[in-house]
């Protein structure tokens, strides 16, 4: 890599990497992201699962990474009954491998540079504010100084920390995940289908998510406070035994998705940080892929202006923890109170909510039914799930 | 004394993130504990999806 003085280093080229550097690009700054593993968008540690709005601000849907395109979900209570909700144009299930991978190719296209297998090990600072990186690769350290660094490193998430922004994950509020992806069943490629129960998924849920047919994303989560009883590799593998027992397990994957809403302060003086790092996953659903790909888009805009301005302080660059919140944090406040409620709920209330809700004749169920049959028994968890996931997007079935 | 089974490990940072101390040192394929800082408090036992991380007896004599 060649020495020269780079407007923004960004850490870490997943989905919020990525956007960041192709919006910074963009905007004319000399700009490098970096990624520590030899492959971007390997491994993959996802559901895959993208809200078809959400994906929309940043691209038209590409077979090459569209594996299922979903319209149907179904909420299975621990007694295994099941609800039904059609939402015409809900999302996608991803080939994230392929889709990071183009983010990536996009960032270039805009002029970014982007290098693989290089790790930023640590992060200069001269009175109080970050001016360069340092890094590995392939055993060799060296250093770049940078005007402004952006720290995307998913949940491992260490170079924020190094700028002293305090980002360790709370143990309760993490979730704790395993996820297969399974060959041979056959799959309704449309339709997700979601798990609830404290013995399936104490504090988090199971999912299965279609890719295609024949094969499909099958994983759980659990609360991190769950984990220190019993791990997500147990769970699932019970999961598995009673769902599908015959079929083949093609990846194991397992990870860890911060569900306390977004970092309180996601900048420092010459840093911001965005998407898993800044822990802006749902904090009910965990979904996090468009809303680091969000905060990626919001801190470039942030950087261009502080750059021009030629002030990166934190004072500037509170714009952007201003502009996360205004669009998306201030929703995941809110959400961060369904979920300690939904840690809460019992099995019976999971088992009452779907009896009550299989009792409604189909074309009437909808979600303002489903609003009301859960908060009849209890304060909300279903509506907010779905709305999570595929955020606003519900017709009447 | 706590210890990571490279064996078992998925690398998936899970840890990394949830160390208070910020002492786990993880690439894409190796993980290290930095033993003069971990304060043995176990939080990345209790993350791991699987069971990598252990807490384990201290070596006798
Ligand atoms: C099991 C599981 C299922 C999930 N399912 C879904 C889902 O269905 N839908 C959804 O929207 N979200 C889901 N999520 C969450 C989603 O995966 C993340 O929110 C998303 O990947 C966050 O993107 P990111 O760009 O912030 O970080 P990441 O995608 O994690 O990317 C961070 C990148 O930084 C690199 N990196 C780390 N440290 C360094 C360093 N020091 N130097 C250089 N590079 C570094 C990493 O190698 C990685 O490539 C799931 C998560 C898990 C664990
Ligand atoms: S025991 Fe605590 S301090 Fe030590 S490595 Fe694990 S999480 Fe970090
Ligand atoms: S949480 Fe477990 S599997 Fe993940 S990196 Fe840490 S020890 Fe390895």
């Amino acid at each position: 890599m060649t020495e020269q003085q780079w407007d923004v280093i960004i850490g870490g080229a997943g989905p919020g990497g990525s956007i960041a550097a192709e919006y910074c690009a963009a905007a004319g700054l000399r700009t490098l992201l970096l990624e520590k593993d030899r492959d971007i968008g390997v491994p993959v540690r996802c559901g895959e699962g993208v809200p078809q709005e959400g994906l929309a601000e940043f691209c038209e849907p590409d077979p090459n990474w569209i594996a299922s395109t979903i319209d149907q979900v179904r909420i299975y209570s621990p007694d295994e009954n099941y609800f039904r909700l059609a939402m015409p144009g809900a999302g996608y299930i991803l080939h994230r491998r392929s889709f990071d991978y183009y983010l990536a190719t996009r960032a270039v296209k805009a002029g970014a540079r982007v290098e693989t297998g290089v790790a930023v090990s640590g992060v200069l600072q001269e009175a109080g504010r970050v001016t360069g990186v340092e890094l590995e690769q392939g055993g060799r350290q060296s250093k770049l100084s940078c005007r402004l660094l952006i720290a995307a490193d998913g949940v491992e998430s260490r170079i924020a920390r190094w700028a002293g922004i305090h980002t360790a994950l709370p143990l309760k509020d993490l979730d704790s995940c395993q996820q297969v992806t399974l060959q041979g069943p056959d799959f309704n490629p449309g339709r997700v289908d979601f798990y609830f129960g404290n013995r399936i998924a104490p504090g988090g849920y199971a999912w299965v998510f279609p890719k295609g047919e024949n094969s499909a994303n099958v994983g759980l989560g659990i609360s991190g406070k769950a984990s220190v009883r019993r791990k997500a590799q147990a769970y699932l593998q019970d999961f598995l035994e009673a769902h599908f027992p015959e079929a083949s397990i093609l990846s194991t994957t397992v990870g860890g998705i911060p569900l306390d809403g977004s970092l309180k302060c996601p900048y420092g003086n010459g840093i911001m940080v965005v998407g898993d790092a800044a822990h802006q996953p749902n904090p009910v659903t965990g979904a996090g892929i468009i809303n680091a790909m969000i905060a990626g888009k919001l801190a470039a805009a942030t950087a261009a202006k502080a750059l021009e301005q030629g002030d990166t302080s934190a004072n500037v660059l509170a714009a952007y923890g201003k502009a996360w919140h205004k669009r998306v944090g201030w929703e995941h406040a809110l959400y961060y109170k369904v979920r300690l409620l939904m840690e809460n709920l019992n099995d019976e209330t999971y088992n009452s909510v779907t009896g009550k809700l299989s009792g409604v004749p189909e074309p009437q169920r909808n979600l303002r039914k489903v609003l009301l049959t859960v908060f009849r028994n209890q304060p909300g968890f279903v509506l907010d799930l779905v709305m999570g996931l595929f955020s606003g997007r519900s017709k009447e079935a | 004394m706590i210890r990571i089974d490279p064996a078992t490990c998925d690398y998936c940072g899970t840890c990394v993130g949830a160390c208070p101390e910020n002492c786990i040192e993880m690439g894409s394929h190796y993980i290290a504990i930095d033993y003069s800082i971990c304060t043995e408090c176990g939080i990345c036992v209790y993350v791991c999806p699987l069971e990598a991380a252990q807490e384990e007896a201290r070596e006798q004599g």
